[in-house]
């Protein structure tokens, strides 16, 4: 699916998409955590990828198989160097308004990459035994 | 997203409900701020009633941490519930903001 980048879409846009995902009837907790990395990964690809020009699109992809939850979420931007994000939790960095949402996508996912050059992110959950 | 104020004593309590995200983030801080403006300088915020925070709901909280703190008063947070918990511990914010367990300890505890 495409979304326009509009922030006031996030909600609605992982609402669907963990919707679809009611018929795997997993616990509230991994749902919670699919939708945190979901929303970050979007708010990131709209802000920062797309710069908030609303006519450009963000793709979702989401797929399930073999025990795993696998979502992708594109922006049409240049990327970003995703391996130079400063750690949030170091002491010098506490008191930073920014710079938590790749993080947490990172702590709560059980597999993310990105594409070079940064435009694209894709995030795995494991649910097998976590249901 | 809500906020409902009361007051006891010299203690202002914030109770929050619903999602705090990007799009909501805006009316907390802004809630918040007029409470700070009014000279409130023992403030608790009680998450009982927040059903998921985003990284910009994490983020005001500490803007609003960082105003009180500004304007010479202190902030407890108290109630968080477990999911908001486990990412305050993800995140160390655990080490910037003092947590109680119930209202009446954050309020007992300035």
């Amino acid at each position: 699916m495409q979304i326009k980048s509009d922030l006031k879409l996030v909600t609605k846009t992982s609402d669907k998409l963990l919707g679809e995902l009611s018929a795997l009837n997993l616990d509230d907790s991994i749902l919670f955590e699919i939708k945190l990395a979901l929303e970050e990964a979007l708010i990131n690809a709209i802000i920062h990828g797309n710069k908030r020009k609303e006519d450009l699109p963000v793709s979702i992809g989401l797929s399930v198989k073999d025990g795993s939850i696998e979502i992708t979420v594109e922006d049409t931007g240049c990327g970003f160097d995703y391996r130079k994000i400063p750690n949030p939790i170091l002491d010098e960095n506490m008191m930073k308004m920014g710079g938590r949402g790749v993080f947490l996508i990172k702590r709560l996912m059980d597999k993310v990459n990105y594409n070079d050059p940064g435009n694209r992110i894709t995030m795995v959950k494991h649910i097998s035994n976590k249901k | 997203m809500g906020v409902d104020k009361k007051v006891v004593g010299d203690i202002t309590v914030c109770s929050l409900g619903g999602e705090i995200n990007i799009n909501t983030s805006p009316e907390l801080r802004r809630s918040l701020d007029g409470i700070i403006g009014q000279s409130a300088k023992k403030i608790v915020l009680d998450l009982d009633g927040v059903t998921y925070i985003d990284s910009s709901g994490l983020a005001t909280l500490i803007e609003v941490l960082r105003r009180i703190k500004r304007e010479g008063g202190t902030l407890h947070l108290c109630r968080l519930p477990d999911k908001v918990r486990s990412l305050f511990e993800m995140t160390k914010l655990t080490k910037l903001f003092q947590i109680y367990d119930a209202e009446e300890t954050a309020c007992a505890n300035f």
